[in-house]
């Protein structure tokens, strides 16, 4: 009853902040693609209640100003470090972190400076353990009320980490927060992907016999088995609406893209050239799919209906193209392409037009798209050993994500939690 | 079902499972029932326990596996080649008559690349080099059933640096 009364209580709470939202939206341009970042500035939350008050507030102060930072945004100036200062910062990002024997209380503002006036009000409660979390959903409240869209501070990314010969899958908040394993196979993994509700990961892995297609609820990491078919099991993708997977299948002798259904049965074969097809990524709208092949000679990405019908080389441009990512909002098509340097990351309207390099300076590959289209995850070993990255899309360096020195690659970035409260 | 029919049915299992712990353990092993709750989401697909790694039997030969297993050869390709070179055609021809020698013998034949490229391209690449091996040797009276080809793509590097020096040796079908 007490948790039925609590629930009716955010509901309301959200209600009025959605009326808030409404009242003073300010909406920034970003998909003009001549981004410019918004001039914010964070002020320490105020601590009250118990003797840990301060120093969680502390940290989440930081958390915070760290989401909206990489959320590309805005610029954040933090009052508490003068390096940071930023002319006339469009909103005051502040509030109370209230810390007691039950949990903590996020109650978030945000100001406009010109007009002293409230424009965003929430409030956020969790556990002690869980604190983190209260400043992501801050953060992503801040950006919905400056872009219409929640941001993506509260979604995880799943990766491969490669010790020696053995590979195991893994995953962590998208800030690198939290990185932890979800198999102890001592086997290999490849290509990992979230269901579109995020709650399933299907990956390749070797712990079967040979390259098999797996999939684990994150609920319970118990890996089952998907497609053991002969020869290649790989690249299982889910279709936005869940229904079906594409894949790589090689049991017709070569490597083909396949769609199956979501326990791994009756595959339709997609392709059918003498080459090799692989690397499916679905179109948002589940009408198209963009995927590798060297049909022509060298590796090339190409498109075609999700029936497979009308394949058509994306870019004649560039002359070996890979790892194709459909952006989550259909516009774009994120590559990897093999130029005199090294491996670089490309992005193109899906008719192949507009190509221009996101990432260059040594091997940058796997490049997956954050659900908001904002950035892009990739590894690279641009620093030396293998690591995951993210570029902003907006001409800023590209940031390391720290996984404690592990080598980390095949990144797949998780969709946005779907209870997100108040 | 109501709470009545659930105790019987529970009790029912009971029952019959109490004789079956008494001869097999296997018996009493309930299938694993994917989680409910996900029923509008994406269905969860029916678990499969992971096959088990097959013990491998002993050659009936005087020369331990290992032993014969360290003669055959690795065959090596050039960038993104699966083209056996007359080089490697020698190479798979000695290996050919080890194994027609060994009829016994299973051997896994792994195919592998070097570090460039993308891990789903190069597990179809290895696996197309690990085919060719496979079908040369079959050619010469290998029998197929006991050549088992596995891409690796580029997770099992002999050489870990980053040049033609490294990616030579790793570009490779080799043997287990």
């Amino acid at each position: 009853m007490r948790q039925l009364f609590r629930n009716l209580l955010l509901l309301l709470c959200s209600l009025g902040v959605v009326s808030i939202a409404r009242a003073d939206d300010v909406k920034l341009d970003i998909s003009s693609g001549a981004t410019s970042r918004l001039p914010i500035r964070c002020v320490p939350l105020t601590p009250t209640g118990d003797k840990d008050a301060r120093s969680t507030s502390t940290q989440a102060d930081q958390v915070l100003a760290d989401d909206l930072a990489h959320s590309a945004v805005f610029t954040v100036a933090r009052s508490w470090d003068t390096s940071t200062d930023t002319a006339d910062p469009q909103g005051i990002v502040g509030g109370k972190w209230t810390v007691t024997s039950t949990g903590i209380t996020l109650a978030g503002e945000v100001r406009d400076p010109h007009q002293n006036k409230l424009i965003l009000s929430v409030t956020y409660k969790g556990t002690r353990a869980n604190w983190r979390r209260l400043a992501h959903q801050f953060a992503d409240a801040v950006i919905q009320q400056f872009t219409g869209e929640s941001g993506i501070s509260s979604t995880r990314i799943a990766f491969v980490v490669r010790d020696g010969r053995t590979r195991e899958l893994w995953i962590m908040d998208a800030d690198g927060y939290d990185a932890h394993p979800l198999t102890h196979d001592k086997s290999l993994v490849l290509s990992p992907n979230f269901s579109p509700d995020g709650s399933l990961l299907a990956f390749t892995s070797y712990r079967g016999s040979g390259p098999q297609l797996w999939v684990m609820s994150l609920a319970d990491a118990k890996p089952v088995l998907l497609s053991g078919r002969k020869g290649i099991n790989a690249c299982g993708t889910y279709s936005p609406d869940g229904r079906n997977i594409a894949c790589t299948l090689s049991m017709d002798g070569n490597s083909e893209v396949y769609v199956l259904d979501a326990r791994g049965g009756s595959p339709q074969r997609l392709t059918s050239s003498r080459g090799i097809d692989t690397a499916p990524s679905w179109a948002p709208t589940g009408r198209q799919i963009a995927f590798t092949s060297d049909r022509a000679g060298t590796p090339q990405v190409y498109v075609m209906d999700a029936e497979g019908t009308n394949p058509r080389r994306l870019t004649y441009d560039l002359d070996y193209t890979d790892s194709p990512a459909w952006s989550p909002k259909g516009d774009r098509i994120a590559f990897v392409a093999r130029t005199n340097e090294g491996f670089d990351i490309y992005v193109c309207k899906p008719d192949g037009e507009g190509a221009i390099r996101v990432v260059s300076g040594g091997s940058n590959e796997n490049p997956r798209w954050s659900p908001d289209a904002r950035h892009l995850v990739f590894s690279s070993d641009r620093d030396g050993a293998k690591a995951l990255w993210i570029t902003d899309l907006d001409g800023t360096p590209p940031r390391k994500i720290d996984t404690g020195g592990r080598k980390a690659l095949s990144p797949a970035w998780s969709p946005r939690p779907a209870t997100i409260a108040p | 079902m109501n709470p009545t029919n659930i105790r019987r049915a529970l009790l029912v299992l009971a029952v019959l499972a109490l004789p079956a712990v008494g001869c097999s353990k296997k018996n009493v092993k309930m299938p694993e029932v994917p989680p409910a709750k996900t029923e509008d989401k994406a269905p969860v697909p029916t678990p499969t326990p992971a096959p088990k790694p097959v013990e491998e039997a002993k050659p009936p030969v005087s020369e331990s596996r290992d032993a014969v297993i360290k003669q055959l050869r690795t065959v090596y390709f050039a960038l993104d080649s699966d083209v056996l070179t007359s080089e490697a055609q020698a190479v798979l021809d000695a290996d050919a008559r080890i194994l027609a020698a060994n009829t016994s013998l299973s051997v896994e034949v792994g195919g592998h690349c070097d570090e460039r490229g993308s891990e789903e391209y190069n597990t179809d690449l290895s696996a197309r080099r690990a085919n060719k091996v496979v079908d040369y040797l079959t050619a010469r009276n290998v029998a197929a059933s006991k050549l088992k080809p596995v891409p690796y793509g580029k997770t099992q590097p002999i050489a870990e640096g980053h040049d033609e020096a490294s990616w030579s040796q790793n570009r490779r079908v080799e043997f287990k």
